[in-house]
């Protein structure tokens, strides 16, 4: 990135910081701070092993250094400014999760909403939390953070339970399945298909092999085989039909399955981006979202927080992108693009500023 | 009567946190006596049976509850409150409870001997590494079978409160059941094949002196330094189990100085905290894994490496054991292999790491010697 460009973005950063507040994040003082400077593009160097006494010192740092990327530690230490783990002093570590739209089966940003709800909801019914954020991570995930004091002294394999648990890890098909509520959601699943396909004649399709008189038994039956199969109980499947069942589970699996990253919940001394910061790869705005309104929440609108003036810049291959509600369609070369669309592209390294 | 309550629970769960207020070396000779059967029972696996008398909390029948205001926490009413109580034992030691003397002598008595047998045995197995771990496995598994042939109903929350357990008649909070679970290897203690509500997890009485016992192991295994009359005599049981199991694994043994010179090296350089390329680290693990260690050793070592990451790293190592992925234990590279990689460090006229280890052991046997390897020479390589 070119010196004219690298000083565009630091002032259009450092506008943002004058005018806009970061999170505070809970016992600042006991975090470690890292941030990855503009100078250091098109590397990315982080400074870490930083400690502030307050907000304001954090801000005086901002203002003065306006960094691409800030992070915070999960963990709370002794001494967060420390240069090794050992002497940083451990104490305990917020419970991190992180869903990754690049790391979903069908990698979208809306599969990933709908993966954080569930888990802000599994987290809440079976976990019992109920202090928890949830951020939009700038790009293209979001992020859950857990502050109930109950979890935050978990050790990395005991967080990777948990992992386990919402990610099904190894959690097959047996006739015998545990009485979890994780069973029962699957059960569930497999329940409403079946009553779905006895309903529509179509119960062939779940069980190609199924013998005509088994049809009519379930036909008959339908109801009670429905309640049987959400209680775990797969009686009315023969032996010959254990393929299907478990086709059945597996896809229902799917749909309960959450994919949170694991090294990152493992992990009780994670660096994440702090809220309410900007993320140095897209120019976007890393926020809080609240449950009750993530349904409403649009980030390629949302966490947009740039102005509309019109900026030249050249950019470096045909673009096409989507940004507070307008479509962008842009060749290579000279374009004239508004402010947020700009930053946006010269964040992704497809655009430099100027004429 | 100081600690009458208690008496019973602390002569059969010695370990219990108000234990430390009665210790005292008045029944030297028949605590010690005991302390030897039990190490004995340990590490011989001689018998050992105690019979105890059933009991109950006598708090339960006592209405005069003056000592509920020295209780800080605010866990006695009308009931003791046990998931507010943590077991500190001032209550107890303030109860107007009265008994016969010649019962509560009888009482102290016996709970005196127990406690001090247990405290005599934690003292002479943290003069050992290999006992301490053997001791706290035994000894907890002993208690936890005490625990299910106890059939006094509050003896859950009791050990809850000792242990700092969130627990509530037949759930116990996930936060303590994952600390227990992620040690227990058996799929039904895994997170999802179980009730979870909450933040609570169902667990049968039984489940739950399991979790208990996890805690317990942990707690043994902590050194205590303490010197006692007749020390001597208890510490001649831990070296004959020494001796015993060092003749015993011949082929499973872990005998440091057979190490051969390239893994020495390599492990120099970690404790000096050099960076170790990754080829070496492999190979290392493949090595100290194949030749027994656990997972958990392993990582001790690779600990002391400047970039350690215990979550990555216990990955890779479970890798290599086979634990994951393919589930194909990973082989010792051969010298070739590792003169490749420049992790050889000597010529030791051997062609693989693992012939150099055995021949090794099987020599330095033969020989009668106990630790130092004569049979194969090697010339050192430079630092
Ligand atoms: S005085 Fe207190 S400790 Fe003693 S029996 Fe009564 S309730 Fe228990
Ligand atoms: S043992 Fe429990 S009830 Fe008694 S004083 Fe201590 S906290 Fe209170
Ligand atoms: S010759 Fe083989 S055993 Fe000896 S140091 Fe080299 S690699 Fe290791």
């Amino acid at each position: 990135m070119d010196t004219l460009t690298k000083e565009y973005l630091k002032a259009k950063f450092l506008e943002y910081y004058s005018k806009n507040d970061v999170e505070e994040p809970r016992l600042l003082w006991e975090r470690e701070w890292a941030f990855v400077e503009v100078e250091s593009l098109p590397d990315f160097i982080m400074r870490r092993h930083i400690a502030f006494d307050s907000y304001i010192e954090l801000k005086g740092f901002i203002l003065k250094n306006v960094p691409l990327h800030i992070y915070y530690s999960s963990a709370y230490y002794e001494k967060p400014d420390a240069e090794n783990m050992e002497a940083k002093g451990w104490k305990k570590a917020d419970l991190i999760f992180d869903i990754d739209a690049d790391h979903l089966p069908n990698g979208s940003l809306k599969e990933a909403k709908r993966q954080i709800k569930m888990l802000y909801d599994v987290l809440e019914e079976d976990f019992g939390c109920k202090d928890m954020e949830i951020v939009f991570s700038g790009s293209r995930g979001y992020h859950l953070h857990v502050h109930d004091e109950d979890f935050l002294e978990l050790s990395s394999a005991e967080r990777r339970e948990i992992v386990d648990y919402l990610s099904l890890t190894d959690f097959k098909f047996s006739r015998k399945l545990p009485e979890s509520r994780q069973s029962y959601r699957i059960a569930e699943i497999m329940a409403n298909e079946i009553d779905k396909a006895l309903k529509e004649g179509k119960i062939r399709e779940l069980f190609p092999n199924i013998s005509e008189r088994r049809e009519k038994m379930l036909l008959a039956a339908a109801e009670e085989v429905v309640e049987s199969v959400k209680s775990l109980n797969f009686d009315y499947f023969p032996k010959t039909l254990e393929k299907g069942l478990t086709r059945l589970f597996n896809k229902a699996a799917e749909s309960v399955r959450i994919h949170v990253d694991p090294p990152v919940t493992a992990d009780v001394k994670r660096l994440i981006r702090l809220p309410g910061s900007l993320h140095g790869k897209t120019g976007l705005k890393v926020c809080k979202v609240s449950r009750d309104e993530i349904d409403e929440f649009k980030p390629t609108r949302d966490a947009v927080v740039f102005e509309d003036d019109f900026v030249k810049i050249r950019v470096k291959s045909n673009v096409k992108l989507r940004l507070k509600e307008e479509e962008f369609r842009l060749k290579k070369g000279k374009a004239k693009v508004p402010e947020f669309v700009a930053i946006y592209l010269i964040c992704r390294g497809v655009a430099i500023y100027g004429w | 009567m100081k600690f009458l309550p208690l008496l019973p629970l602390l002569e059969k769960y010695p370990f219990l946190k108000p234990a430390r207020h009665i210790a005292g070396e008045a029944y030297h000779k028949e605590a010690l006596k005991e302390a030897e059967k039990f190490l004995r029972f340990v590490f011989l696996n001689e018998k050992y049976e105690k019979s105890f008398e059933g009991y109950s909390l006598l708090c339960e029948a006592c209405e005069d509850k003056s000592c509920a205001k020295f209780c800080k926490s605010g866990a006695i009413k009308n009931e003791r409150i046990w998931q507010k109580c943590s077991l500190c034992g001032t209550c107890f030691e303030k109860c107007n409870y009265l008994t016969r003397v010649e019962d509560y002598s009888r009482l102290l008595a016996r709970a005196k001997i127990s406690i001090m047998s247990y405290v005599y045995c934690r003292a002479v197995v943290s003069k050992s590494e290999v006992a301490l771990r053997k001791f706290a496995v035994r000894a907890a598994e002993y208690y936890k079978s005490l625990m299910e042939k106890d059939s006094y109903d509050k003896l859950p929350e009791i050990l809850a409160a000792n242990f700092s357990i969130k627990y509530k008649s037949g759930f116990v909070h996930v936060k303590d059941y994952l600390k227990a679970a992620v040690r227990l290897k058996a799929p039904e203690w895994k997170l999802y094949s179980r009730s979870l509500n909450g933040g609570f997890v169902r667990v049968s009485r039984n489940e739950f002196f399991r979790i208990v016992e996890e805690y317990l192991r942990e707690k043994l295994s902590e050194k205590v330094s303490y010197e006692f009359e007749g020390m001597e005599k208890l510490l001649k049981i831990v070296f004959e189990f020494e001796s015993k199991r060092k003749e015993m694994d011949v082929e499973g043994v872990k005998n440091a100085e057979c190490y051969p010179p390239c893994f020495k090296k390599i492990i120099s350089d970690l404790k000096a905290g050099v960076n170790v390329p990754h080829s070496a680290r492999f190979a290392l693990a493949s090595f100290l894994l194949r030749i027994g260690h656990s997972v958990d050793e392993v990582l001790q070592i690779f600990s002391y490496a400047p970039d350690f990451d215990e979550e990555k790293a216990r990955y890779q190592v479970e890798h290599i054991a086979g634990m994951r992925g393919s589930g194909k234990e990973y082989e010792v590279p051969s010298c070739e292999t590792m003169k490749t990689y420049h992790n050889c460090f000597s010529d030791c006229k051997t062609k693989h790491p693992m012939e150099y280890y055995r021949r090794c052991i099987r020599e330095s046997f033969g020989r009668g010697k106990k630790r130092k390897a004569t049979g194969v020479k090697a010339r050192s390589g430079k630092r």
